[in-house]
């Protein structure tokens, strides 16, 4: 299989990754919650980090910020092992917790400055809270106690709290659970607009679509880490290869099938959508396709379009897991 | 260096106003914890009443028993104590009317107590009662007993008096006796000897007699002057007069009616005449003592030297103060780390680069400030509003508060590590406040535990507080400084405790 335009990540090495792990593994008793995870997260990226839940993504993240200490395997974070982490590192961290944690009795304001307080800045950062209120659309409710605001300005009050104190690598555990689309998309652009920052951040998620906005995936399934890679390669590597949608003007005879299956670059032809439209799987879309047309019109049929098909996450999901359980 | 510095303050500095916000945004909590307290206290002290409830009392006696007609008096002497509920001649009917809570005491007199006290026997009044309650039953024996003491009393007043009528009898003999002494002196001086050997013989039965009235009660007031008065007691007057008239009177029965001489005679009835004299005179002033001032001849007479008059709500005051104080710090301190962990702040804080010992001081300040708002508050209005004295100095009031606060703060923050729950860490500190109700000495004195049991009440804060606030509020003096060191050694105990539990719980897992 030829896929030159698809760029596989290589493992960054351990000293210019932000986050490194080598069979990092903890149980808890005779469960195993996160097994032999190994994988490292350039600076300046956004590593998505997907799984359905229970697949211990917040076990991993709390093994990164050094809640947790592994039962085996290794771990480095900016540089150090989470175990010796100094107040100086803990400061340049920043950590968003799956529930919103924060004090319904005080203010957006009040809490967001009794976070500041706690990463030690300065007495003087008015400015540096409004900034931060503003950044998530909250500056105008910040006289609001927190018990009297909707969940999604909970989940962005718990963001700005996790973005005060300006921290260079960011871990978000499920940041988008339960809230509604529209705020999900605002979240994501506030995240490229960190990466942009030139900040790292490290974002859990269920939901697999959320891989797109990602520069890195890991997928994850019962502790296990079963690929990390760029979007792009997971959906290639999941279907093995990329998928197209041919579609005639006249039903396909079956013919025309086993000679569209007996092509060379033609991997797979996993699914007739109907009489007149068939899903293949290519080596490579943007090669193949103008062969596929040359093919048709040597055979006499009627194209009525051929494109690239870009299946949603979702499928990318079960197919890796379905390939690691055997299925 | 001075940034870290600045950055610990600054770290501290987050509880401190965190905790203060939260508590301020629950005014009701607020008035709650300053008002119910005081409320409490003032309708204690309004509602307490310090006299005893009067004794409905039945009597149970026949129709012909010698009680009956001075029972009325009998029992005047504790009349603000006994509700004199009537005589019956049934016990049964008595003892149902008991049962019924008609009556608090069924007093049953005894059939022939007159026969038995001559029997050598005591006559036993049969007081029945009905009560369940431990200290109501003791007031119930501690009033049976004041009132058998007033009987007995009563009865001996009697007698008492009695006998001073019957000393009037002897009075007579001894004025009659020193007469005879006087007409013998005279026969004598005047040699007319006859009639002289006849007033010496009624002279030696007047003397006998006398001797024979007198010579008991004598006995018994030289016996009591022996024993109340210190060093070398001179023999009673009355003792003495009679034993030397014994003595007169035995020489002079040596008398004979030829002898040439009878000077001699003449003095030792002048002296006979003069002991009379002195004797009547003593018996004059037995007479005169009151027969309620012979059966009983002491009483009491209490007064307080503490600088204040105190009544019974002030005395509470003290205590009431200390085991609210520790109650509430106990209670914030239990609830404030659990709920953390329960609401998951605490995974934020082992994030962050707050630390144990950072997050500790924080809360312990936070809630040591807001406790001394409380106090101040309760206090102001405790003294003002209920008038109790501070007879004290206000820098050891405050120094004992402070570090009674401090103590229950550690005591709570322990809880707090060891609770898994809220309810748990609320039913941990309901624990310490039942068992410092009952042990820290808040209504019972610590004197009344047995001493294994004591270990209880000095392991509770609110024992040492109490203890050294009754001593500064009550009394003006401090007292027992060692309380206030073992009070902050525990305090610091409890501390290091609950930092090194903290401690563990923010530590990797």
């Amino acid at each position: 299989m030829n896929s030159p335009e698809i760029e596989h990540i290589k493992p960054a090495g351990r000293t210019d990754a932000i986050i490194w792990t080598e069979g990092l593994t903890r149980s808890f008793d005779e469960e195993v919650a996160v097994e032999d995870v190994t994988m490292s997260v350039p600076r300046g990226s956004i590593f998505g980090f997907i799984g359905p839940s229970g697949s211990g993504k917040t076990t991993t993240i709390r093994l990164l910020t050094g809640v947790y200490r592994p039962t085996a395997g290794e771990i480095e974070v900016l540089g150090r092992d989470p175990a010796r982490f100094t107040q100086a590192t803990r400061a340049m961290i920043g950590y968003m917790p799956q529930l919103f944690v924060l004090y319904p009795e005080l203010t957006v304001w009040e809490n967001l400055n009794f976070v500041s307080s706690l990463y030690g800045m300065k007495l003087r950062r008015k400015q540096r809270l409004h900034e931060v209120l503003s950044f998530v659309e909250l500056d105008e409710h910040r006289h609001k106690l927190v018990r009297d605001v909707s969940g999604g300005m909970q989940r962005r009050l718990s963001l700005a709290a996790t973005l005060v104190h300006r921290p260079e690598l960011i871990f978000l555990d499920e940041p988008t659970a339960g809230i509604d689309p529209v705020l999900r998309r605002k979240f994501w652009d506030h995240f490229g607009e960190l990466k942009e920052a030139g900040r790292t951040l490290f974002i859990t998620t269920q939901y697999v679509s959320e891989a797109i906005y990602c520069d890195f995936v890991g997928v994850l399934s019962k502790g296990r880490l079963l690929v990390v890679d760029t979007p792009k390669a997971l959906r290639y590597q999941a279907f093995g290869g990329d998928i197209v949608d041919f579609q005639a003007e006249q039903p396909l005879s079956f013919q025309h099938l086993h000679a569209l299956r007996e092509l060379s670059f033609v991997q797979a032809l996993p699914r007739r959508v109907s009489e007149a439209h068939v899903r293949l799987i290519v080596g490579e879309a943007a090669t193949d396709i103008p062969e596929l047309l040359e093919w048709a019109q040597a055979q006499e049929i009627a194209v009525a379009s051929v494109e690239e098909y870009m299946p949603p996450f979702d499928d990318v999901f079960v197919e890796l897991v379905e390939e690691d359980n055997g299925g | 260096m001075v940034g870290r510095i600045w950055r610990f303050f600054i770290r501290i500095s987050a509880f401190l106003r965190k905790e203060v916000f939260e508590v301020w945004r629950q005014p009701r909590l607020i008035l709650t914890l300053i008002l119910g307290p005081f409320l409490i206290l003032l309708l204690f002290g309004i509602g307490y009443r310090v006299k005893a409830e009067p004794v409905r009392s039945l009597f149970v006696m026949q129709e012909d028993n010698p009680f009956r007609e001075y029972l009325e008096e009998y029992t005047s002497g504790i009349n603000p104590l006994l509700d004199f509920a009537g005589v019956s001649d049934s016990e049964v009917e008595a003892k149902a009317r008991l049962r019924r809570r008609e009556l608090d005491l069924v007093i049953v007199l005894p059939e022939d107590p007159l026969a038995r006290i001559e029997n050598s026997e005591q006559a036993v009044f049969q007081i029945f009662h009905n009560e369940i309650d431990p200290f109501q039953v003791d007031y119930i024996e501690a009033f049976a007993r004041i009132y058998i003491d007033e009987v007995n009393r009563h009865l001996l007043a009697d007698i008492a008096e009695e006998g001073q009528e019957q000393s009037g009898d002897a009075r007579e003999i001894v004025s009659t006796t020193r007469d005879t002494a006087g007409r013998m002196r005279q026969a004598l001086e005047s040699g007319e000897i006859d009639e002289a050997m006849r007033y010496r013989d009624q002279l030696v039965r007047g003397a006998g007699l006398a001797a024979t009235l007198l010579g008991s009660t004598a006995d018994l007031l030289e016996g009591v002057e022996q024993r109340f008065e210190a060093g070398d007691v001179e023999a009673d007057p009355v003792v003495t007069s009679l034993n030397q008239i014994q003595e007169e009177v035995a020489a002079l029965s040596q008398m004979e009616a030829d002898q040439d001489d009878y000077s001699e005679e003449a003095a030792r009835a002048a002296r006979i005449e003069e002991q009379f004299a002195s004797l009547e005179e003593a018996m004059g002033d037995f007479e005169a003592i009151a027969p309620s001032v012979i059966v009983s001849p002491f009483r009491g007479e209490v007064q307080d030297i503490a600088q204040a008059p105190l009544r019974l709500s002030d005395f509470y005051v003290p205590s009431a103060i200390a085991l609210l104080t520790q109650h509430l710090a106990i209670t914030f301190a239990a609830l404030s780390i659990v709920r953390e962990r329960r609401g998951g702040t605490i995974e934020l804080f082992r994030v962050s680069p707050v630390s144990a010992i950072e997050t500790m001081l924080g809360k312990y300040l936070s809630y040591f400030v807001f406790e001394t708002i409380l106090l101040a508050i309760l206090t102001a209005l405790v003294l003002w509003g209920l008038r109790v004295p501070m007879v004290g100095q206000w820098a050891n009031y405050a120094l004992i508060t402070g570090v009674l606060i401090f103590t229950s703060l550690g005591l709570g923050f322990v809880i707090s590590l060891v609770a898994e729950t809220t309810s748990q860490a609320v039913q941990y500190s309901m624990i310490v406040l039942l068992a410092s109700i009952f042990f820290s000495g808040f209504f019972l004195s610590l004197q009344l535990l047995r001493p294994a049991v004591r270990i209880v009440s000095w392991l509770l804060p609110a024992t040492y507080a109490t203890q050294m606030l009754q001593n500064v509020m009550l009394r003006g003096t401090f007292g027992d400084v060692e309380l206030l060191y073992v009070l902050a050694l525990m305090g610091a105990a409890f501390f290091i405790l609950a930092w090194l539990l903290l401690r563990r719980k923010m530590a990797r897992r």
